[in-house]
């Protein structure tokens, strides 16, 4: 794992923690970060961040997050519910969290942008989905 | 769902969980030392790993 992925997955530990959540550590190399639980009710976390925001290369085009969504080297895959459950994208520098069924996620690179809307802007911050 | 879980990590730790109540008596400490550098939240990542691997272990009763 690279050191931000490292940072961003400790991250989002702390939070689910503040949050209430139970978090553990996957001993095995597995497709998932963490596993969080709640009232008894757990779920696999892969964890996605981004360092902040990357100019748009077209005149008129909102700044965005971009988090890869794919693992693999030298094919892409996509991650599917045979990895993990949820999802979470993290702007590490606003403190920005995405929380996304994995089963929604159809694309390898997700673009949100900053000040606009996108397919995938409703799941910011929706921590009861995986309450 | 649990029992899945261990099923597919081996083991999940759910007993001894000493990494987030380390966590909660030491927030600033762990917010800290996360925010710090890339060497201390790389420590800090393996320290859980090694933590996680060690309770694994006293649940097995290795």
């Amino acid at each position: 794992m690279n050191a931000t992925g490292t940072r961003g997955e400790l991250l989002v530990a702390e939070k689910l923690i503040k949050l209430g959540f139970h978090v553990s550590i996957p001993l095995d190399e597995t497709q998932f970060d963490l596993i969080c639980t709640l009232k008894e009710k757990s779920h696999r976390i892969q964890v996605k961040c981004t360092g902040g925001i990357e100019k748009a290369k077209r005149p008129n085009s909102n700044p965005r997050y971009n988090f890869n969504l794919s693992r693999g080297n030298s094919r892409k895959i996509s991650y599917t519910h045979a990895d993990c459950d949820f999802i979470i994208c993290l702007a590490m520098d606003s403190s920005r969290y995405w929380i996304i069924p994995v089963e929604e996620i159809d694309i390898k690179i997700l673009k949100i942008p900053a000040n606009g809307s996108s397919k995938y802007c409703k799941y910011e911050y929706r921590w009861d989905l995986i309450s | 769902m649990i029992a899945s879980m261990l099923l597919l990590t081996g083991c999940a730790t759910p007993k001894l969980s000493n990494a987030d109540k380390l966590i909660k008596r030491h927030p600033k400490g762990f917010a800290d030392a996360v925010r710090a550098s890339t060497e201390s939240a790389e420590f800090v990542r393996d320290t859980l790993k090694t933590l996680a691997d060690v309770e694994a272990m006293v649940e097995k009763g290795d």
